[in-house]
This record gives C-alpha cells, sequence and structure tokens, in this order.
C-alpha cells in the first residue's frame, strides 16, 4: 500500500527526527530505514530528502558535518541538536494525539 | 568503471545546469546517487540499469530545484537592511569626522577612540531598539514570515554583539584615559557606571537570544536597552533627567506592545 503524498510530507519531519534519535545518519541510510521500518509503504523520491534536512538544518534543528564511509568516500553525516531533541518531543505529543483521536474513532466504528 | 564515472558526471552537470545547485550540495546528492547504485549493483542490476534506476530515484532535477527553491532563504526584512546599512554609513561617518579632528590635533588619539568607541557601541544599541520598535509597529497587523523572523534575530544578534564589543572597548580606553590625566581608572561616575549597565544589559539580550528565552521575542529586550542607553548618554547632563526618564517609560511601553498577538489588529479590521 503506499501512502499519499500529503501524509509523506506531513510525517517527514517527525521521520527524519526520530530516525536521528537513534544517533548519527546520512541521508541515503534515513531513506532505506524509512522504507524498511515502513515496508515500502512511505516512499521518498531520494532527492527531496536533501531539502527537508537543509531546512531542519537552517532552523537549527540538526547538525552536519562531512565524513568519510567505509569505502573512503566523502558523505555527509547528520545528528540530532538539543533544539531537535524539543521539538521531537512536541511533534510526538502531536501525533500522539492524532493517533488516539483516529484510534477512537477506527476503534468505535469497528465495534 | 570509466563509463560509470562518464555517466555520473553527466547527470551532475545536468543537475547543477537545472537546480542551480551549490557544490556542496551536489557533492551530498551524488554520495547518494552512489551509494544507491553500489546498492543495485550488488543487488545484480547491470551498469546500465543501475544507474538508470539510481538517477530515477533520486527524481527529475526540475523537481529537486522547485524543492530546493522552497528552502532558499528569503530576502531580508527591509528595515533589517536598512539597520545594516545605516551602521556603515554612520561609522564611515564617526570615523571620517573624528579622524578630521585628530589629524587638526583638535583631538587626542585616546579621546578619539574613546568617543568613537562608545558613540558607535551607544548608537548601534538604538539602532537594534529602533528596528525592534518597527518589528513591534508592524506585528499588530502582519507577522514576519519565518525566515524573516530569523534575519531579524541574527541582525540583532550581530549588531547587539557588535555594539557590546565597541562599549566595552569605549569604557577601557576611557579608564586609561583617567588613569592618565585623574590617576585613577574608575570613579563610579554616573557616565562610566552607565555606560557598564549598558556593556551588561547587552550581555544579558545576547544571552536570551542565544537561548531563545520566549523564542523570537528575546528581541523585544532590545527596545528596554534604548532607555538604558539614554541613562548612559545623557548621564552628565542632570537636568535633562526627566526627558530621559519618559523617553525611557516609552520604551517599556513599546516592550509590552511586543507581546500582543500577532495580527490582532488587521483581524479585527477586518
Amino acid at each position: 500500500m503506499k501512502i499519499g503524498k500529503d501524509l509523506v510530507a506531513a510525517s517527514a519531519v517527525p521521520l527524519i527526527l526520530s530516525i536521528l534519535e537513534e544517533g548519527e545518519s546520512y541521508g541515503y541510510a534515513i531513506i532505506q530505514r524509512v522504507r524498511a521500518l515502513s515496508s515500502g509503504g512511505l516512499e521518498w523520491t531520494d532527492g527531496m530528502l536533501y531539502p527537508v534536512l537543509h531546512r531542519l538544518e537552517s532552523q537549527g534543528l540538526i547538525r552536519s558535518r562531512w565524513g568519510e564511509s567505509e569505502s573512503g568516500r566523502r558523505r555527509k553525516y547528520y545528528a540530532l541538536k538539543l533544539s531537535g531533541r524539543k521539538t521531537l518531543a512536541e511533534q510526538k505529543q502531536q501525533w500522539r494525539v492524532v493517533l488516539a483521536t483516529l484510534n477512537q474513532l477506527w476503534g468505535a466504528q469497528h465495534a | 568503471m570509466p563509463e560509470r564515472e562518464e555517466l555520473i558526471a553527466g547527470w551532475r552537470r545536468n543537475l547543477a545546469e537545472t537546480t542551480g545547485c551549490t557544490n556542496e550540495i551536489l557533492d551530498e546528492l551524488e554520495s547518494h546517487l552512489r551509494d544507491e547504485l553500489q546498492q543495485l549493483l550488488q543487488s545484480g542490476y547491470s551498469e546500465e540499469r543501475a544507474f538508470a534506476l539510481a538517477a530515477s530515484r533520486m527524481g527529475h532535477p526540475r523537481a529537486l530545484a522547485t524543492e530546493f527553491a522552497k528552502i532558499a532563504e528569503p530576502p531580508l526584512w527591509l528595515p533589517v537592511r536598512w539597520a545594516t546599512f545605516a551602521v556603515i554609513v554612520l561609522a564611515a561617518l564617526l570615523v571620517g569626522f573624528l579622524l578630521s579632528r585628530w589629524q587638526d590635533d583638535r583631538l587626542e588619539s585616546l579621546v578619539a577612540a574613546h568617543v568613537g568607541a562608545i558613540t558607535l557601541g551607544y548608537s548601534i544599541s538604538l539602532l537594534v531598539g529602533t528596528l525592534v520598535i518597527c518589528y513591534v509597529a508592524t506585528r499588530p497587523f502582519r507577522d514576519l514570515s519565518n525566515g524573516q523572523l530569523r534575519g531579524l534575530e541574527q541582525t540583532v544578534f550581530k549588531l547587539i554583539a557588535t555594539a557590546t564589543v565597541l562599549t566595552l572597548l569605549g569604557i577601557l580606553l576611557g579608564c586609561v584615559w583617567a588613569k592618565d590625566h585623574l590617576g585613577r581608572y574608575w570613579s563610579w561616575d554616573p557616565r562610566e557606571t552607565w555606560g557598564a549597565v549598558v556593556v551588561v544589559w547587552n550581555v544579558v539580550l545576547l544571552l536570551c537570544l542565544r537561548a531563545h528565552v520566549w523564542e523570537h521575542r528575546a528581541i523585544l529586550l532590545g527596545i528596554l536597552g534604548n532607555g538604558l542607553v539614554g541613562f548612559a548618554w545623557l548621564a552628565g547632563a542632570p537636568h535633562l533627567r526627566g526627558l530621559v526618564i519618559g523617553f525611557a517609560l516609552i520604551q517599556a511601553l513599546l516592550f509590552g506592545l511586543g507581546f500582543l498577538p500577532a495580527g490582532v489588529l488587521r483581524r479585527r479590521g477586518a
């Protein structure tokens, strides 16, 4: 099942911040992680991830550094900043409210 | 292998021409393409097929250009540009004036440097206060965009940092002059004391800006700085105390107005 474009866009920031909460990562690995977690349901166009990462960086939520990959190639790594953790905590609360609301509605409909 | 490099170089060239992205962004996108390519080759795809698939997964260059255009920094808010320009003009005029006085032997170099640093430091603090008042006056009608607000905060931070350094330098030069001419570095003279208060206040403002106190509203503290600069500048003129107190009270009122909800007058007018 493919997820709609709007929902993919809305969930991009909490997903990226949550993945970076697990530790430093890079664009390709973030996309692979999202694909694996959603069993391919959340399909991002790879290049579209980078404008979001750069926006989060300019907002001071994440920071980046150039490092080396296992094969010695240059690679840009991203890590969560303290303000990013705060934003993620807020986003988690908001998404939990949305999820709880939907669960109640759909739970009631199924009963 | 050379063929793969040619394909990647061609893809990068096309991306650069279509998106106008910086080399750093292109490096990052190329790094991603290479990761994807490596993964697809390991999965058994042919070179040609793997490259076509990896490139298509990156997205169309035009679509990428649209997405990157969305994160481009918006132009600075007009009053911010004016304030920056005003600081440059003010500094040039002041330096020119003091240099001409110094060359005419009407001002000793230490005093010229002291007056220049203090005057510029205070003027920049006042300019920041005026800039924030512009923001307070605009906000009831329309809020600034996030990008404009970020630009305003960054400019306030940079200007206040400059004002702090200049004011501190001016005070230190004044201390050296006082030691030479009056025999002591510091005498708790009202001008010295209020100068020190301005420096301390500016440091507090910088810390609040860095800590995002009240989120972006920390910049409102810049208005209160106007009142302190008023006291510092006219500390040697006790007969103007009433005027300075009135000025400071107006600044406090403007500071309070900064907490009005954004767009409050627009909604009532609608």
